[in-house]
This record gives C-alpha cells, sequence and structure tokens, in this order.
C-alpha cells in the first residue's frame, strides 16, 4: 500500500524532534518537504533531513502533491495555513492551539467539513497511557457520579519568543497550556462548560498573563484549572473526586480508590512487584508525542474523519479560553 | 411478569438485570431517591424507594403510580411493559429482593431486617405473586453460621421473616457462596486478583493461605430467574467446587496481564518460616507489621463437599468465574 505523502509546515523543535521521526516511522506516511519561513533554519533543516524546504505553505503545495499537512508554527499562523492546506485536499494535523479565537476556528472548521477531510489538532495528554486509563475508568462510572475535579498544570517558560506577543500566540499561558486539559475534560463530559470564574495575573514583565485560574461547571459538576509558567520543569496534575471513589493522576503515577480499595499504576502500567513495603515497575517506553501523531495517521490513512480531536474539538476549547480571557477583563482585540 | 428489583444498582442487580433482558420479565428497577441510574442499562424502568419508608415501598410495588415513574428510555418502554406484563394493572407481580448493607454493620440491622419486614409486608398488601430474596451461604439452615459475621447474623434474621411465617406470596431464598463476575462496580473482588497482576512471581509472603468457593454470578441470577419462572422455589444453595488457594491463585494468574508465576508454600513453611521473619523484620523496623496476619486462613464461603456444586440451574465453571470478572476489570480500566 502506497504511503501518504506529508508536507511539515515549521521546522522548529516540534517539527524535527517529533512530527518528522513520527510520520517516518508509520508505515502508513512519509515525509517528503517541509516549509520555513527562516532561511538559516531551512538551509539547516535541509540539510538535516535531506528534504526540500520552502519558505512557505503555498510554495509546498505548489510542488509537491501532498495528503497530509501538519502544522507546527505559531498560532498566528495556523487559520491561513489549514485553510490552504484543507483547500488542497490535504488531511491536517494542527499543534495546539488551534486558533487565536473560536472565531477563527469556527472558519477553519467550515474550511475542513467543506473539503471533507480528516483533521486533528495536536493535544497530547489523552495520549499519556495514566490518562487513557482514567478516562476510561471514568466513562465506565467506576467512581460513581464525578462530584468535582482539580486540575493544576504548571509548566516552563516557553523559550521561543512568539509566546509573549498575543498578536502571536493568542494569550498567554492560558491559551498555552489550557487546551490539553479542555480536551481531556471535554472528553470526559461530552458537553461544554460554563464558565464560572476566571482571572489571570502577570507575574513577570510580559505582555500576557503567566499565571491564570478558571471555574467550569460542566453540567453540575465544578471543575477548577489553574495554569502558570514557572521556573522548573512543571507539575501537571489532576483530582477527579467521585461519589463512590477518587483518582489523582500526572503522565507519571495514577492511583486512587473505590470503596475503599486502592488501585495504582505507574505510566499506565501495573507494578511488577508489589511487596505492599517496596514497590517496582517496569521500565517505560512511553512517547505521548508519537502515539498521538500515529494515530492521526492512522485516521488520515483510513480517510477516517473521527480523530480524538477533530477541528471543532478546538472551537470548543478556543471557546472556553475566550470566556476565560473575557471574564478575567483581558484585551483581546489581535492585529494579524 | 413484571419484577420490582431492589438493590438494581449493585453487583447482583446489574447482572440480574442483564440476565433479564431477553426474557418474558420487565425488571423494575427500585433505586435510592437521588442514587445515581447511570450503571443501569438503557431502558430500564426504574422507581424511587427506600427500605425504610413504607409509603415508597407500597408505591414501588405499584409499579411507581405517584411515585415518580423516571424510566431511563422514556415512554416506550413504559408502553411496551402494560402491553405483556401486569395482568390487568400496572403493579408488580413479583419482588427480587437483593439490596443489602454488605460492609456498614450500623445500616445492617436497618437495613437487612427491618428493611427486608418493610419490603415483605409491602409486597403482601400488594398481592405479588412471588418473593425471591438473595441471602448467603452462611445463613442457610444446612450450613453451620459464622457468629462473628454481622452480616450473616443480619441475613439469618431475615430467613424467620421469610420462612417462619404464612405469605399470600410464593418465597424462594437463593444461598451463594464466594461470587465472581463482571459488573463489580465496588471492586470486591480485585484484593484477590490486583496481588496477582501486580507481581511477577507470587509467593507468601504476598498472600494469606486460603479456601474458597467460588460460583458464577450468572449461576446466581439463572437461580433468580428460575425462581421468577416457577421452576424452583423455596431455599436455593448457589455452590461451587470447594477450592484450595493454589487452585484460585492460579487461575486468576492465568487471566490477568503481567505473567504471574504463583508458587506454593505449605502451611508449615509459613508458619515456622515465613512468620518468624516477618516478626524479626518487624522488631527492626523493616516491616509495618508483625507475622500474626500471615497465620490467619481466609474462607470464602466454602461448604460441606455433600453441598457443593448445587444450583437449580446448568452451572458456569468457576475459572469462567474469575475469567469474567478479570476481563471486566481490564475493560474498565483498572487492570
Amino acid at each position: 500500500m502506497s504511503r501518504l505523502a506529508v508536507g511539515v509546515v515549521g521546522a522548529g523543535w516540534m517539527a524535527t524532534d517529533y512530527h518528522v521521526p513520527a510520520f517516518a516511522s508509520h508505515p502508513r506516511t512519509r515525509v517528503v518537504a517541509f516549509a520555513e519561513r527562516d532561511d538559516d533554519r531551512r538551509s539547516t533543516v535541509e540539510g538535516e533531513l535531506s528534504i526540500p524546504g520552502y519558505d512557505g505553505v503555498t510554495a509546498m503545495l505548489e510542488a509537491h502533491d501532498l495528503d497530509v499537512v501538519t502544522i507546527c508554527t505559531p498560532p498566528s499562523t495556523h487559520e491561513e495555513i489549514f485553510v490552504a492546506a484543507v483547500e488542497a485536499g490535504c488531511h491536517v494535523l494542527c499543534e495546539k492551539p488551534l486558533a487565536l479565537s473560536a472565531e477563527s476556528a469556527r472558519r477553519m472548521v467550515a474550511a475542513a467539513d467543506e473539503a471533507g477531510v480528516v483533521t486533528q489538532v495536536g493535544y497530547l495528554h489523552r495520549y499519556y497511557r495514566n490518562y487513557e486509563r482514567a478516562l476510561e475508568i471514568l466513562s465506565n462510572d467506576l467512581l460513581g457520579d464525578v462530584v468535582e475535579v482539580t486540575v493544576a498544570h504548571h509548566s516552563a517558560s516557553p523559550s521561543q519568543g512568539w509566546y509573549y506577543d498575543p498578536a502571536l500566540s493568542g494569550g498567554g499561558v492560558a491559551r498555552d497550556l489550557f487546551p490539553h486539559t479542555l480536551d481531556f475534560l471535554l472528553e470526559l463530559f461530552d458537553e461544554p462548560p460554563a464558565v464560572t470564574d476566571a482571572s489571570v495575573r502577570h507575574l513577570r514583565d510580559r505582555a500576557v498573563e503567566d499565571a491564570a485560574r478558571a471555574s467550569l461547571a460542566f453540567g453540575d459538576v465544578p471543575v477548577d484549572l489553574s495554569a502558570s509558567w514557572t521556573q522548573t520543569e512543571g507539575v501537571s496534575r489532576v483530582l477527579v473526586v467521585g461519589t463512590e471513589g477518587w483518582l489523582e493522576l500526572d503522565a507519571e503515577s495514577l492511583s486512587g480508590d473505590v470503596h475503599g480499595r486502592p488501585f495504582e499504576f505507574q505510566r499506565g502500567e501495573l507494578p511488577l512487584v508489589d511487596l505492599g513495603v517496596a514497590t517496582l515497575y517496569p521500565a517505560s517506553d512511553e512517547d505521548a508525542h508519537t502515539a498521538r501523531i500515529h494515530d492521526f495517521a492512522d485516521h488520515a490513512a483510513a480517510g477516517d474523519r473521527d480523530t480524538s480531536a477533530p477541528a471543532n474539538r478546538g472551537v470548543a476549547v478556543a471557546k472556553v479560553i475566550d470566556a476565560v480571557y473575557d471574564r478575567s477583563g483581558v484585551d483581546r482585540e489581535v492585529k494579524r | 411478569m413484571r419484577v420490582l428489583v431492589t438493590g438494581a444498582t449493585g453487583f447482583i442487580g446489574l447482572n440480574l438485570l442483564a440476565a433479564l433482558d431477553g426474557t418474558d420479565h420487565d425488571p423494575v428497577a427500585m433505586v435510592r431517591p437521588a442514587a445515581s441510574t447511570a450503571r443501569l442499562p438503557d431502558g430500564v424502568d426504574t422507581v424511587e424507594g427506600d427500605l425504610s419508608d413504607p409509603d415508597s415501598l407500597a408505591a414501588a410495588m405499584a409499579g411507581g403510580e405517584g411515585g415518580g415513574d423516571e424510566a431511563d428510555g422514556g415512554d416506550k418502554a413504559d408502553d411496551a411493559d402494560r402491553g405483556d406484563g401486569g395482568g390487568g394493572t400496572d403493579g408488580v407481580d413479583a419482588v427480587v429482593h437483593l439490596a443489602a448493607a454488605v460492609y456498614d454493620a450500623a445500616a445492617m440491622a436497618h437495613t437487612n431486617a427491618a428493611g427486608t419486614e418493610r419490603l415483605v409486608e409491602a409486597a403482601g398488601e400488594a398481592g405479588i405473586d412471588r418473593f425471591v430474596f438473595l441471602s448467603t451461604i452462611g445463613a442457610h439452615p444446612e450450613v453451620p453460621a459464622d457468629a462473628d459475621s454481622t452480616y450473616q447474623q443480619s441475613k439469618v434474621a431475615s430467613e424467620g421473616l421469610l420462612f417462619g411465617r404464612d405469605h399470600p406470596f410464593e418465597v424462594s431464598a437463593v444461598y451463594p457462596t464466594y461470587i465472581f463476575g463482571p459488573r463489580d462496580y465496588r471492586l470486591t473482588r480485585y484484593e484477590h486478583v490486583r496481588p496477582v497482576a501486580a507481581n511477577r512471581v507470587l509467593v507468601p509472603p504476598l498472600y494469606t493461605d486460603a479456601k474458597y468457593n467460588v460460583v458464577h454470578v450468572d449461576d446466581v441470577t439463572g437461580t433468580v430467574v428460575a425462581c421468577l419462572d416457577g421452576d424452583a422455589s423455596g431455599r436455593q444453595l448457589v455452590t461451587g467446587p470447594n477450592l484450595t488457594n493454589r487452585q484460585v491463585l492460579r487461575c486468576i494468574a492465568r487471566h490477568a496481564p503481567g505473567n504471574c508465576r504463583v508458587v506454593s508454600v505449605p502451611y508449615g513453611v509459613i508458619r515456622w518460616g515465613v512468620k518468624p521473619a516477618m516478626d524479626l523484620l518487624h522488631r527492626v523496623g523493616v516491616s509495618p507489621v508483625p507475622g500474626d496476619g500471615f497465620l490467619e486462613r481466609g474462607d470464602f464461603g466454602t461448604v460441606d463437599p455433600d453441598l457443593a456444586e448445587r444450583a437449580p440451574v446448568d452451572q458456569r465453571s468457576w475459572e469462567d468465574a474469575i475469567g469474567e470478572t478479570i476481563e471486566w476489570y481490564e475493560r474498565v480500566g483498572i487492570l
């Protein structure tokens, strides 16, 4: 069976460290070209990958008959690239956040629906085995009814300058980190939340916020979110309390209790040895980045539009973040 | 028959609702006010009722009229029930009483004995045909009761209510041993499975010596259905074979993820080797507990050999019971 031809847009670390190797290692895809605006970076990557580089998506689409376009550029560029790609009939994987606003995301969905192509937004958390397992446990009602959810996601400050320019990023830490959690929550509750309270803070001298809090209500279930850019590698943790048990997870460990019976996993796995006083877990080869890209490639190869997070998930996520900014009094007049 | 099921959201209840699907019995799940119905199959009729509230029981017997019929699947299922079931009324024809407090000792007295009494009274006044009660092996007259078990005592107390007096309906009671099967939302059997799944080699002191009598939940629900059908009545044992620790753990190891090897160690070695070793480790501060626990020999439902492998239905194998429990744990993400 022939492999789908993939064009990569943006040649930063996300592209070269994850997207290129993942599409190259998938049996149904191969990477044939990339686009990168920066001349120096483009020639460096051309040398490293031995595939042709172009200065933009238009030139790349003209030069190659692509089946898939994967977008690893700053958010302000997503809509234009995404629409050009789907209009050329390409399936599209787009890094999060999908767009600068829900309005922009809606236009992208409309274009993708018109073209009938497969789309996925690059949310990561669901591809950690602990999150996958937690979703299984929760969707099977093992905790009874969910009473409340608390999420803290604090991560190292990004190194690229565009994160701190709202015209390019669409916002600060809320736009950057909330999407991963919101994707998980939307999957769990299967309905959009109301934003009942929100605030942002500026911890450093930046044009965008570096700490944000939001209180959501999914039906009558309250959910508290917080995020910040820290100086450390960070922490990303979810606590779910139900009427019959609870669970807490991060990418590393998942633990909880149902009716007084405890359970515990690391990277989705049971221990090799559990003596009560000492526990030994198997070495993990978990690679959530590759897992999400391969999952998209599977769907693209099958023409299956029902991916884990189609572009309309990006609309739902952007709506919540827009509401968080509105509620926090952040001026989101973004000039493109 | 239209069948009121108490304890419908519990382990046996959910398995019974699955078993009744496709029979000519229409269950009405009695749920406590504000209880979650998320685990009930779609379309099952529900009625609010509380064993401590006689009025709610009378309303439930009437089929939920006035008590707030909250059928998940809406009116469609309701109409269908009226077509073939009720013998002229919307009331129920039978009661299957599964609800019991199993872990909360304080709740046992008023739910298990007093609650059963209220339900029996309401059933008598409602003029139902059959009453099926889920008991436990230790409450059967031929089986010596465990005097330390408040749960068994509460079930024995219900015996007198059912068999010590005359009723305007036929009474059946089901006495299962140690039940395994899917839909174990409370993870009541997880403690047997997890140590096997979470260790590549299982040797004492990772488990204590125990013996078991394992039955498939399908045997239990099948017996309840046989009682509803009139194919069985009175006291019904549902027992499997008596099993050793080694048989049960090896069966769990065959089905659980993780390729565990179970190494059997004779009780003498535990008594004279493991226990003193754990005592020593406890004295020097390595082990949080001394070795006494390893001398406990658990008994999960074993019966006199004459009473083993009894049920009024064709029995499923105990290996399937364990295998399907583990399969379900894996499916819901807990293994």
